[in-house]
């Protein structure tokens, strides 16, 4: 009886391999293809936001090092700009003090002009007047009146003589 | 009641009648094909409710498969197909749960239903359902191969004569080798039928043994026989659950061996 345990009935073999094959059939359409379809779509779904993530980051990286540089490039630029400003200023003391060096020269002379014009002024006038004075002092001293004219031309000469000698 | 009886009514497929004739071959209703119909519905109905249904269970149900499909796709037919392989990947699925489940259904008791004609066994503890089963393996053998390397290429794949040889040489070892391949290809089918109709049919017949041994021995006045007996077919039993799951992984991974094997180029 147990010998047909390894006696394959041959109608089976077509009846197994025909309801498998309709089997994988039918699953396909009802259970496999669904499934696979949906994880397939959630894989896509992940891949995808993992994809943006990762651009994200990179993007976020990108931005952060173009801002490190764009404040590097901003401390350059303001140690230029402060150097810059510490010359000019420099130059600028030192043009204010050459100025006033200068104005300070040119009011020297000046001063010094003026003051040379009115001692000449002065001694002009003393002149005439020690002159005048003389003549006065000279006219009651010889008592004798004599031509102012030639009084004059004599004292002038008197004086003139006197000024070549002091100079 | 004789042992080999109860073991033939256990193991052995029951016809219910002739459905019709293919030339000499009788097309017979059987026990086992009823069983077969049984499970292919049962997968239907659950696998498809579990893909596709709303709501809690049916969630539950989806998290649960969708492993064991993941597990299937990237540990088994991925590395041995290839990324080709997602086309075969609706077979390979099917063949897993259909042994699965062929497997399992023939642990339930579904004789102790009232009313039931008889409709019980295992479906893939028939050598008749493994062979049919490893035939579609071989078909699939031969379309795979087929479709990735042409007729002549996969004709080629039998005959692998390292190149630079002379035509005397070369023929008669394209021969040899040729006959060897398809002999090696012979064996692996064979051995996918045995394999799985020997490890599902020997839980069955060790735990029928173990029965055995209580008319046996009891008959002689050894009482401890019962408990004994019910603890090593407990055992067996939890032995057969593994075996059910592992079988049904062998049979996938070696059908996706052997269908690999002759997609890509050695």
């Amino acid at each position: 009886m147990l010998d047909k345990l390894l006696s394959p009935d041959q109608g089976l073999i077509i009846w197994t391999v025909a309801s498998f094959l309709i089997l994988v059939a039918l699953l396909k359409a009802f259970a496999w293809g669904p499934l696979l379809h949906a994880i397939e779509e959630r894989e896509a779904k992940m891949r995808g936001e993992r994809e943006r993530a990762e651009k994200a980051r990179s993007e976020a990286e990108r931005i952060q090092k173009e801002l490190e540089s764009r404040l590097a490039h901003a401390a350059d630029e303001a140690k230029g700009l402060i150097a810059k400003a510490g010359q000019e200023g420099e130059a600028l003391r030192s043009r204010i003090k050459a100025d006033a060096a200068d104005e300070a020269k040119a009011l020297l002379e000046k001063t010094r002009a003026q003051l040379d014009e009115d001692k000449r002024r002065i001694v002009s006038d003393l002149r005439k007047e020690v002159s005048q004075l003389s003549l006065l002092a000279a006219e009651r001293l010889v008592k004798k009146s004599v031509d102012q004219n030639t009084q004059k031309a004599v004292l002038d000469q008197f004086f003139a003589e006197l000024g070549e000698k002091k100079n | 009641m004789n042992i080999e009886q109860v073991l033939g009514h256990h193991l052995l497929d029951h016809s219910f009648g002739t459905l019709f004739t293919l030339g000499p071959i009788q097309m017979n209703l059987t026990k086992h094909l009823l069983m077969m119909w049984l499970v292919s519905a049962f997968s239907l109905a659950s696998l498809g409710f579990a893909a596709r249904g709303q709501g809690q269970a049916a969630l539950v149900l989806r998290t649960g498969l969708e492993a064991l499909v993941l597990y299937l796709r990237d540990n088994v037919v991925e590395p041995l197909l290839g990324h080709e392989g997602h086309k075969y990947l609706h077979y390979f699925l099917t063949l897993f749960f259909f042994i699965l489940f062929c497997n399992l259904a023939g642990m339930l008791p579904l004789d102790a239903i009232p009313g039931n004609p008889g409709v019980s066994g295992t479906a893939t503890g028939n050598v008749a359902v493994t062979a049919g089963l490893a035939l579609s393996t071989l078909g699939l053998i031969v379309f795979g191969g087929v479709k990735a390397q042409g007729l002549l290429g996969f004709l080629k794949h039998f005959m692998p004569i390292p190149a630079g040889l002379s035509p005397f040489i070369a023929l008669p070892l394209g021969v040899l080798l040729f006959g060897i391949e398809i002999l090696g290809l012979a064996v692996k089918i064979f051995a996918l039928t045995i394999r799985l109709f020997a490890n599902m049919i020997a839980g069955h017949i060790v735990i029928l043994g173990f029965f055995a041994l209580i008319f046996i021995i009891g008959r002689s006045g050894v009482l401890l026989t019962g408990p004994f007996a019910l603890f090593m077919v407990t055992f067996v039993n939890c032995l057969e659950l593994l075996v059910a799951f592992l079988q049904a992984f062998i049979f996938t991974l070696l059908t996706a061996v052997f269908v690999g094997g002759v997609m890509h180029h050695h």
